[in-house]
């Protein structure tokens, strides 16, 4: 889902770094409220939510898929700017250091997955966690999570020829198919059962870190 | 099996080649006669950035050949391994690029080139096709090819530094620091969790399984973060941390970055100019 240079034109990269700029000013403030301790706990999980996209998950179709962690990350810290902020620094180490995404598409690429992705799948976890429980709330919010995020990622790409052609050439009704299709059957599953195993695990093996992060966070 | 071992093969190539390419960057970053490790990080990152987002917005194949040629003089002048550069822009990204717009190629409307059906179906290799993608795979490899200018000639910290005083807050630029460190160490604690589970498999993992011990992996590695988190602050605050970072920069701007910035810019106006009003 990360979208290179080149895929979208200038005006379409202006318009997300815009919309990105309110969601980094409200992250950065929403960061400024927390416990000194936990900056260096954010630090060390956006290197997480970096090792998170690197486990190549196979999938029926005998490729590997990535997960985001976006979902993982929000329910875990219990707070989706947390997600915004860590997704957005890892993107962009991926496009400086390691040429995965792009400079001038950073703007969408954060908007997709670092804000729609965690957002999504934060509150879809939330409304359900009371009705299904914790685990299977959570493979829930993930799966939808990610399917959206790559549906607007298909739109992104899909509006482009309307916009300015000479970019990415599918219409939408190629590329959000495309892209809603191999995530809903691939990915999508991965992340989901992937997410869920990882908050039951947690819940398992150290059920006071995860009421603890909730309470600190909180208080916070 | 299809699956196999595929989630610990290949996660750990992945792994690999992220720590390799890591470790190259810094081997030519290093190097302080070249071109562009000479410059101020500053100026530099605004050059090349000024060039990606020039390089985005062009519209023609011959001024785009010129600003990739470009690229690889920066590389050269730099002292960058010309083969090496080209292999690290064109593998992957562009390859798979080539790829998605081929069918542009048989689907845009023009001069046919070569007919491959004419019944039932028309199917044709048009030139308007060849062009536009040329024209994306050009775009998208050039683009490609000054960002990793950016790391190939610059070290992290001076990256770091330079986004600091160009207005990035000190808050990010703390997360960001701490992040990259910790990369490192969390990647080499997935190679050792892969390898140890490797050593212990004696048959093919189905689907459900790899999934199940990728979670329970990443569980591992959330509750190893947690902790970490919480010593890295003790360790932090026993030397003198007082929640306000101090970045320390000694970036001067010099004759040679001023006349490399209006370098670039006059580049990049020649070229948009070229691309918009007389092609």
């Amino acid at each position: 889902m990360h979208i290179p240079d080149g895929y979208l034109g200038p005006i379409t990269c202006a318009f997300f770094y815009l919309i990105m700029l309110y969601f980094w000013y409200r992250g950065i403030k929403a960061l400024k409220t927390l416990h000194p301790k936990q900056i260096p706990l954010l630090g060390i999980l956006t290197a997480f939510a970096f090792l998170v996209m690197m486990y190549n998950l196979p999938v029926p179709d005998g490729t590997t898929a990535h997960m985001v962690g976006g979902t993982l990350i929000a329910i875990l810290m219990d707070n989706p700017w947390v997600a915004t902020i860590a997704i957005s620094i890892v993107l962009f180490i991926q496009a400086i250091f390691f040429g995965d995404g792009g400079i001038t598409t950073l703007g969408a690429n954060c908007f997709n997955m670092g804000v729609v992705l965690p957002f999504v799948g934060y509150y879809i976890y939330k409304f359900l966690r009371n009705k299904v429980g914790d685990v299977v709330a959570s493979g829930i919010g993930a799966y939808i999570g990610i399917v959206t995020a790559a549906i607007v990622a298909g739109f992104e790409f899909g509006l482009q020829p309307f916009i300015q052609p000479g970019y990415c050439p599918y219409p939408f009704t190629v590329s959000v198919p495309a892209m809603a299709f191999a995530h809903l059957t691939t990915a999508g599953p991965a992340a989901a059962v992937v997410t869920a195993i990882v908050v039951w695990y947690v819940k398992k093996t150290r059920p006071d870190l995860f009421e603890l992060t909730k309470k600190s966070m909180e208080v916070s | 099996m299809v699956n196999s071992v595929k989630l610990i093969n290949k996660t750990v190539e992945h792994v690999i080649k992220y720590i390799s390419e890591a470790v190259f960057s810094e081997k030519f970053a290093r190097n302080k006669d070249g071109f562009l490790q000479k410059l101020d990080p500053r100026i530099k990152i605004i050059g090349l950035i000024i060039l990606v987002i020039t390089t985005v917005s062009i519209k023609h194949i011959k001024v785009l050949l010129f600003l990739y040629i470009l690229s690889l003089v920066f590389c050269i002048l730099s002292r960058i391994p010309l083969l090496y550069y080209i292999k690290r822009v064109w593998l992957f990204i562009p390859l798979f690029t080539g790829i998605i717009i081929l069918p542009v190629i048989f689907l845009t409307p023009g001069h046919p080139i070569y007919i491959i059906l004419k019944k039932p179906y028309y199917i044709a290799i048009t030139y308007e096709g060849i062009k536009y993608a040329v024209l994306f795979t050009l775009r998208v490899a050039t683009a490609i090819s000054y960002t990793v200018l950016i790391t190939l000639t610059t070290r992290w910290d001076e990256i770091m530094k330079a986004l600091n005083s160009l207005g990035v807050p000190d808050i990010v630029i703390t997360i960001m620091t701490l992040a990259y460190r910790y990369i490192f160490l969390l990647l080499n604690n997935v190679l050792e969790m892969m390898y140890s589970k490797k050593s212990r498999l004696c048959r093919n993992l189905k689907l459900k399984e790899s999934w199940i011990i990728a979670g329970k992996s990443m569980g591992a590695l959330f509750i190893k973060t947690q902790r970490m988190g919480e010593d890295i602050y003790y360790a932090m605050l026993s030397r003198g941390y007082l929640n306000e970072p101090r970045i320390f920069t000694n970036f001067k701007v010099k004759y040679y970055d001023i006349i490399f910035l209006c370098f670039i810019i006059l580049i990049s106006s020649i070229s948009l100019g070229y691309d918009r009003l007389i092609l």
